[in-house]
C-alpha cells in the first residue's frame, strides 16, 4: 500500500521524521513481532490453569469425605488409582487420576466472607483498604512478561466480576486478566469483548487507521517520553496483535473436533476448561476458569452432586488431553475455592461457610502426585496435621514456577510487597 | 465557605459536645475567621520563590513553562475533567490578555463541570471503594450531595464532619432521602459498618494518617500503636453503660484480645462524654476532632492530595502516610500551601486556583528522557493518563456531544458513563498503565467506533460543509482532539493525503484519521 493513492508515499514518512519501516501495517513491527513470538517466547514450562469454585465448595464432600460420621453426609468415598486415597463417590473420573494428584486436606484461613475470602486466596494477602493487592494470576504474569508475546500472560474465563476489578491491583493494567466473559454466562459468552474490528470497517480502512495511529504515537512519544504513554502504545500494539487470525483463532473453541468439544462436558465450566488448554497451549501462562454455585446453604448434597460431575468431567477432560498432548508435566493445574463449608449438616441440609479446614487440589506441572497433605479431624472441623495456609500454597505454586515467592513488588502505597507473604513455607512434599 | 454555616449548623445539633469540649476550639475558629484571607497571588508567588529556591539547591533545571495550547488543555482536563471544545480553545488562543491564564482559571473553577470533576475527585480519596460494579448509585448519590454542599458554600471541613455523623438510624435514612443523609450512609456502607473500618477509613481520607498496620501490631513505620488504633475505634461505639448511675464512656474490645480500649484522640487528649449523649455522640467528638481547623492533620492531608492530583506526586509520599518517617519533599511548599488554605477558610476553589496557577503547575512536559529528580522536586510536569470519567467526558466533548450531567440527564447516560469509567479506572494517573481490553473498548468498542462514524459523528458530519478547505478540516480535528493545531508538517501531509475530489472519500478518511486520534496516546494523556 505503500504506493497507492491513499497509502502514505514514501515521502510522507519524513511526516515523523524520518523513521524509516513504518509505512503499511504489513511490514510494522507489530505484525512481524507475531511470527516472531513463538521463537522469542520465554520458556513454556509450567502455565498454571486455577480452576476456581465460586461460592465455596464443600471439600468435605469431594476430597475429604467423612463416611460414617455425622458430618459426613450421604457420599460415599470411591479408590482412586493410588491405594489409600479416596475421594467422592461423583468424582468418578478424576479418581483414574490418582497419581497426578495432590490434595491437600490442611488449608485454612480466618477468611469467611466470601469477598474478602476470595481476595485472599487470590492475593495471598489479608484486605486492607488501602493496599491493592494483585491477583496470582497478574503476579505470575508479570514475571514471564514479554513484549513480543502475542497473546496476554493472564486470561480468566467467566471470573466473578470483582475479581476482574481487583485485577493486577498496584501491579498496573499491563498484567490485569484479559477477562473472557462472566459468571453465569453460556458458552457463548466465551468470546474476548471487542475483539473484532466493527463491521462496516474495510481492510484498507482499517489498515490506514493502525498506520495513522502507529505515526501519531510515534511522534507523541518522541517529544514526551513516559512510561505513561509507553503503556499506551504497547496496549494498542498488544490489542492488535491479538486481532490478527492466529492470536484470536486461539480464543475459538469451534475450531476443535466434536470429540474433544463433548469430551469436556456441554457446561460453559466445561468448554472454559478447554479454551484454558488451548490457550496454555499457545503460551498463556496463567488461566483461571470459574464454576459458579458452591455456596450450598441449603440442598447442599444434591446441589454438590451436580456441580461434582460437572467438574469431574471437565478436569479428568482436562488431564487427558493435556496428557495426550504431553503439556500434562509443564501444566500446573490447581482445583480450589475461597473456603470449605461446615462440617455440620444444618437444617436445611446445607452447609455454610468453614475457612478452618478445607482442601485444593494440586495436578500436573511438577506437582509430586498421588500423595495426600495434611489430615483434618474426624469430624472434619479443624486441621490435626501439616497446617497449611493460602500464603504457603502462593509460596509453593511459586517454587513450582521458578519464582522466588520473596520478591518484591513495588506498591501503591509506596512500600515494596512480597509476592508471597514473608511468614509463608513452601510444602516441601509437593515440589 | 461561610463561617455563619458552620456554627449554626453546630448550634442547632451539638450545643452540648460544642459547651463541653470544643469551647477553645471554637473561640480559635473565631479569631482564624477574622482573619483577611491573602490574595491567592501572594501564596503563588511564595511556593513559586520556594520551588525555584529547592530546584537552585538540587541543581535541577526546571522545565520551561508550557505552551497555552498546552495548558488550556491540562487545566480543563484537571479542573473540568473534560477536554476544552474547540471553541473554548480558539477563544482561550486569540486573547491576548496579559493574565488570560487567570482569567480561564477563574472562569473555569465558577462552571458546574468543576464542581462535579472535584466531586468525583474526592469521591476516589474519601470513599475509594465506591468504584466498582455495582457501586454506581452510591458513586452518584455521594457526588450530588458533594455539589450540592459546594454550591452551598460549605467549606472542607464542614463537609468532612458532616460526612462523618450518621443519621440516626437506617430506617430514618430510607424515608428521609435527603442527599446530606445518603451521603454520611455511604461513608457507614463502604467500612461496613465497622468500627474499626470507620476509623482506619476516616484518618486515612481526611487526615493521610495510615492506622491500617496498627490494627493488629503497632505500626512498624509511623508513630502509631496498635491501642491508638482501637482507641479510635471506639468512637464508633455506643457509649457504655446504659444505666444512669455510671460515668458513661466509649469502650471496645480488642479483636481476638481480651483486653478493651477506651476512646482517645490520637493527641492523647482523652474523650469526655457530655452528660446529655445518645450513641452516635462518640462519632460527632470525634469528627469535630479531625475537622476541627487546628487539627495539623486536616488542612495539610487536603493540600498534600491536591497537589498531587495536579502535580503528580505528593508533597509527602505515601499519600496516605503522613507521618515523621515520610518527610515532605519541599517542607515550605506544604507550609504556604495549608497556610494559604486555612486563611481561605478551607475553601477547595482557592486551594485548586493556588496550585494551577503555580510556575510548577505550568511546567512543560515534553522532554528529552523521563528524569526522575525533576519530576520528584516538580521541576517538570509528569504526563499523566486519563482518569476513566475523564476520559468518557473528553471523548464525548471531542466528537461534538454534551457530557451527562447529575440530576438532569437520564440514569441510563450516567450509568454508561460510570461503567466506561470503571473499565477505565486509574489509581494514580502519573503511573497509569493501560490494559489489553481498553485499547480493545477504544479501538473498537461501540463508543469510539459510532464517535468517528462519518455517518453519526457531530464532529466528523461538521466537516463535511464544502467552503471548508482541508486545512480547515485538519484545524477543525487537531483543536478538538488534541487542543492544539497542526504543525507545519503535520498540516500540509495531512491536507495532501485528503485531497480527494469525492466528498464520500473524503469523509471515510477524516473518519480514519479521526479515529486513529482518539486512540493515540496525545489523546489519551493530560500532558
Amino acid at each position: 500500500m505503500g504506493t497507492s493513492k491513499r497509502g502514505w508515499h514514501p515521502n510522507r514518512r519524513q511526516w515523523i521524521g524520518g523513521t524509516a519501516g513504518v509505512l503499511g501495517v504489513a511490514g510494522s513491527r507489530w505484525m512481524q513481532s507475531l511470527a516472531a513470538a513463538d521463537v522469542s517466547m520465554p520458556s513454556r514450562a509450567r502455565p498454571v490453569i486455577l480452576l476456581w469454585m465460586n461460592g465455596g465448595p464443600a471439600t468435605i464432600d469431594l476430597w475429604d469425605l467423612k463416611p460414617g460420621h455425622q458430618n459426613g453426609g450421604p457420599f460415599q468415598e470411591i479408590a482412586t488409582t493410588v491405594p489409600g486415597v479416596k475421594v467422592s463417590e461423583h468424582l468418578p473420573r478424576m479418581a483414574q487420576w490418582g497419581t497426578e494428584l495432590a490434595i491437600v486436606r490442611s488449608m485454612s484461613s480466618g477468611e469467611g466472607d466470601h469477598g474478602r475470602a476470595r481476595q485472599y486466596v487470590h492475593t495471598g494477602y489479608t484486605p486492607q483498604p488501602a493496599i491493592r493487592f494483585p491477583l496470582l494470576g497478574s503476579l505470575v504474569a508479570k514475571e514471564f512478561y514479554s513484549e513480543l508475546s502475542e497473546l496476554p500472560g493472564f486470561v480468566s474465563i467467566t471470573p466473578e466480576r470483582a475479581l476482574v476489578s481487583t485485577g493486577s491491583g498496584f501491579l498496573g493494567p499491563k498484567f490485569a486478566p484479559l477477562a473472557i466473559g462472566q459468571l453465569g454466562d453460556e458458552v457463548s459468552g466465551l468470546v474476548v469483548p471487542n475483539i473484532e474490528r466493527h463491521r462496516d470497517l474495510l481492510d484498507r480502512d482499517q489498515t490506514q487507521r493502525l498506520s495513522l495511529l502507529q505515526q501519531l504515537n510515534q511522534q507523541f512519544i518522541n517529544e514526551y517520553q513516559s512510561e505513561v504513554a509507553s503503556s499506551m502504545r504497547t496496549a494498542t500494539e498488544q490489542a492488535v496483535r491479538l486481532m490478527e487470525p492466529a492470536a484470536a483463532d486461539t480464543f475459538r473453541i469451534d475450531r476443535e473436533s466434536v470429540k474433544t468439544r463433548e469430551a469436556y462436558g456441554p457446561s460453559t465450566f466445561g468448554q472454559g476448561c478447554l479454551l484454558a488448554r488451548r490457550l496454555v497451549e499457545r503460551g498463556v501462562r496463567f488461566v483461571e476458569v470459574s464454576l459458579d454455585g458452591w455456596d450450598t446453604h441449603s440442598n447442599n448434597f444434591e446441589r454438590v452432586m451436580s456441580l461434582s460431575q460437572v467438574l469431574d468431567q471437565a478436569f479428568s477432560a482436562l488431564l487427558s488431553d493435556l496428557n495426550d498432548r504431553g503439556l500434562l508435566d509443564s501444566t500446573l493445574v490447581i482445583c480450589q475455592g475461597e473456603f470449605g463449608r461446615t462440617p455440620r449438616i444444618n437444617g436445611n441440609t446445607g452447609r455454610d461457610h468453614w475457612p478452618g479446614a478445607w482442601a485444593t487440589v494440586l495436578a500436573g506441572g511438577g506437582v509430586r502426585g498421588g500423595q495426600v497433605i495434611g489430615a483434618t479431624s474426624e469430624d472434619g472441623t479443624t486441621v490435626e496435621s501439616e497446617p497449611t495456609t493460602v500464603p504457603d500454597l502462593i509460596a509453593t505454586v511459586c517454587s513450582l514456577l521458578g519464582i522466588d515467592p520473596m520478591k518484591q513488588n513495588n506498591s501503591n502505597v509506596g512500600r515494596p510487597i512480597r509476592i508471597a507473604d514473608p511468614d509463608a513455607r513452601v510444602i516441601g512434599e509437593l515440589v | 465557605m461561610s463561617r455563619r454555616n458552620f456554627t449554626f449548623f453546630r448550634n442547632s445539633q451539638l450545643l452540648a459536645v460544642i459547651l463541653v469540649t470544643s469551647f477553645g476550639l471554637l473561640l480559635q475558629y473565631r479569631s482564624a475567621a477574622a482573619m483577611e484571607p491573602l490574595p491567592s497571588q501572594h501564596a503563588v508567588d511564595e511556593i513559586d520563590r520556594h520551588l525555584s529556591q529547592l530546584w537552585q539547591d538540587l541543581s535541577i533545571t526546571p522545565a520551561p513553562r508550557c505552551s497555552d495550547e498546552i495548558f488550556i488543555r491540562r487545566v480543563s482536563l484537571d479542573l473540568l475533567g473534560r477536554v476544552p471544545t474547540v471553541a473554548e480553545t480558539r477563544d482561550f488562543l486569540q486573547d491576548s490578555h496579559p493574565r488570560k491564564r487567570e482569567q480561564l482559571v477563574d472562569r473555569l473553577l465558577m462552571s458546574p463541570d468543576h464542581d462535579r470533576q472535584l466531586a468525583n475527585f474526592l469521591r476516589t480519596v474519601w470513599l475509594p471503594q465506591t468504584t466498582g460494579p455495582g457501586s454506581a448509585q452510591l458513586a452518584q448519590h455521594f457526588e450530588a450531595w458533594f455539589v450540592d454542599q459546594l454550591r452551598q458554600g460549605a467549606g472542607y471541613d464542614t463537609m468532612v464532619y458532616r460526612i462523618l455523623t450518621l443519621p440516626a438510624n437506617r430506617a430514618i435514612f430510607e424515608d428521609r432521602r435527603s442527599t446530606e443523609e445518603v451521603a454520611s450512609t455511604i461513608f457507614e456502607a463502604v467500612s461496613e459498618s465497622k468500627p474499626e473500618t470507620l476509623a482506619s477509613n476516616a484518618t486515612r481520607a481526611f487526615l493521610g494518617l495510615n492506622l491500617d498496620c496498627a490494627q493488629c501490631h503497632d505500626h512498624p513505620f509511623a508513630d502509631w500503636s496498635q491501642q491508638q488504633f482501637w482507641e479510635q475505634a471506639a468512637f464508633f461505639t455506643r457509649p457504655l453503660p446504659v444505666s444512669a448511675d455510671q460515668l458513661a464512656r466509649l469502650e471496645i474490645q480488642v479483636v481476638d484480645q481480651s483486653e478493651t480500649v477506651v476512646a482517645r484522640f490520637l493527641d492523647g487528649e482523652a474523650a469526655v462524654l457530655p452528660e446529655q449523649h445518645d450513641h452516635l455522640t462518640g462519632r460527632r467528638l470525634f469528627a469535630d476532632w479531625i475537622a476541627a481547623r487546628q487539627n495539623p492533620y486536616l488542612a495539610r492531608n487536603a493540600v498534600n492530595r491536591m497537589w498531587a492530583r495536579f502535580c503528580g506526586a505528593g508533597i509527602i509520599e505515601p499519600l496516605d502516610d503522613i507521618s515523621s518517617a515520610n518527610p515532605p519533599v519541599a517542607p515550605h511548599l506544604l507550609e504556604t500551601l495549608t497556610t494559604a488554605f486555612l486563611q481561605a477558610n478551607l475553601d477547595l476553589r482557592e486551594l485548586e486556583r493556588v496550585i494551577v496557577l503555580s510556575a510548577a503547575y505550568q511546567r512543560s512536559s515534553s522532554n528529552g528522557v523521563e528524569r526522575t529528580d525533576e519530576l520528584r522536586y516538580f521541576a517538570r510536569h509528569p504526563i499523566r493518563g486519563l482518569q476513566g470519567e475523564q476520559l468518557y467526558d473528553s471523548l464525548m466533548t471531542t466528537s461534538g456531544y454534551s457530557t451527562p450531567r447529575l440530576g438532569v440527564d437520564p440514569y441510563g447516560d450516567l450509568q454508561r458513563r460510570y461503567d466506561f469509567a470503571m473499565r477505565f479506572q486509574v489509581e494514580r494517573a502519573e503511573q497509569s498503565q493501560r490494559s489489553i481490553l481498553q485499547a480493545l473498548t477504544l479501538m473498537n468498542g461501540e463508543l469510539v467506533i459510532d464517535a468517528t462514524a462519518s455517518s453519526k459523528s457531530p464532529a466528523i458530519r461538521s466537516l463535511s460543509a464544502p467552503f471548508l478547505t482541508n486545512e480547515q478540516r485538519v484545524n477543525q480535528l487537531f483543536l478538538a482532539a488534541f487542543s492544539r493545531y497542526p504543525t507545519p508538517q503535520e498540516r500540509q501531509h495531512l491536507c495532501e493525503w485528503l485531497s480527494d475530489p469525492e466528498p464520500e472519500e473524503q469523509q471515510r478518511l477524516l473518519s480514519n484519521l479521526f479515529w486513529a486520534m482518539l486512540n493515540s496516546a496525545e489523546f489519551n494523556t493530560n500532558h
